[in-house]
């Protein structure tokens, strides 16, 4: 294994960890994002551009988006539920 | 459960994974240094009969086709799914309109900066999408990737603010429409195949010239068809979680 693919592997085992110690969400999407970076890099130097090329759109677009647009939802649920005094009513 | 047998279960999850996942390490061949029968077989497979300097997206358009297939079904259950458990009934209650439809609704402004960039970067994706589409069987990639770009495109459109242009750009009916082209005509490739040569997904069009836009025959209609229904999809997910948090419902019917 070559310097750059151990330091590949190293970046992973940090940003992964990275997400893992993240309490909010928010900061865990942008930790998940960076994370799918890092895992873009890792297939890179292995010789796999064809999964690197998913991994970064999937994983540091997609996925960080569908989960920011979820906490949004979760977010304006609360403030509204605030608003208007309910306060164990379920989201629709 | 109490603490401490949590910890003992999870102590000895850790340590069986661990140990499994260290012995099945060490006893594989250093990367890059396989050698087997299969990988002989399908890189002259793939150079002579399909034609693709691309061996891997030779592998996943010609020889694996069918499992690509699979894979653009799942992801289009996967859509279809999401919308049907996400669409509006009739009978829902719709308590969020007052508030959505209020006229001192406040909405988040982009700064310019993420602006300049989320839109400049909307040419040069759209771009190299459509190249990786076409090209997948000579350099990197193919359909899956180039259809995750496509969808990136229009993320990008919305990153920099504009949700309701990026529904001009796409509107929901033509993500309906692609969903349902990609994933048919790729279907119905591969039945075109069965007819024509006996085979389910046999290359029609022949190898060409090796290395060329033209070589691998229908291998490359097949990564376009397969990028239009993975952008469709992946773009119609998205656009089910943006209409959970942003639209203004439409009133119910």
């Amino acid at each position: 294994m070559s310097v750059v693919q151990t330091l590949a592997l190293l970046l992973v085992a940090g940003t992964g960890t990275g997400v893992v110690l993240s309490r909010d969400p928010r900061h865990q999407a942008v930790a998940f994002g960076t994370f799918g970076g890092a895992l873009a890099v890792v297939f890179l130097v292995f010789e796999a551009p064809g999964v690197a090329l998913s991994q970064l759109v999937v994983s540091a677009v997609v996925v960080p988006l569908m989960l920011l647009l979820t906490v949004s939802r979760v977010r304006e649920q609360d403030l509204a539920d605030a608003a208007t005094g309910d306060e164990g009513e379920e989201g629709g | 459960m109490r603490t401490r047998t949590r910890l003992v279960l999870a102590t000895l999850g850790l340590v069986g994974v661990g140990v499994v996942l260290t012995r099945g390490m060490l006893a594989m061949p250093d990367a890059g240094r396989a050698a087997d029968a299969y990988r002989t077989l399908v890189v002259a497979t793939a150079v002579e009969d399909v034609g693709a300097a691309n061996v891997v997206s030779a592998v996943l358009f010609d020889l694996r086709a069918v499992d690509t297939l699979g894979e653009a079904l799942a992801l289009f259950a996967a859509a279809a799914g999401l919308q049907l458990l996400l669409r509006q009934l009739s009978g829902d209650e719709d308590e969020h309109r007052a508030r959505d439809a209020a006229s001192d609704r406040r909405e988040p402004t982009t700064s310019d900066a993420v602006r300049v960039v989320a839109l400049g970067l909307v040419g040069p994706v759209v771009a190299l999408s459509i190249y990786i589409a076409v090209r997948g069987h000579v350099t990197v990639g193919a359909g899956f990737q180039a259809g995750a770009l496509a969808a990136t495109a229009l993320v990008l459109i919305y990153l920099a603010g504009r949700y309701q242009a990026m529904h001009r750009v796409v509107p929901e009916a033509v993500l309906d429409v692609g969903e349902g082209v990609g994933a048919g005509g790729a279907a119905g490739l591969g039945l075109a195949g069965l007819v024509v040569s006996g085979a389910l997904f046999a290359n029609l069009g022949g190898p060409g010239t090796f290395g060329t836009l033209g070589s691998a025959g229908s291998m490359v209609a097949l990564s376009v068809l397969i990028a239009v229904e993975a952008a469709a999809a992946t773009m119609l997910v998205v656009t089910e979680f943006q209409h959970q948090t942003l639209e203004l419902r439409p009133s119910p019917r």
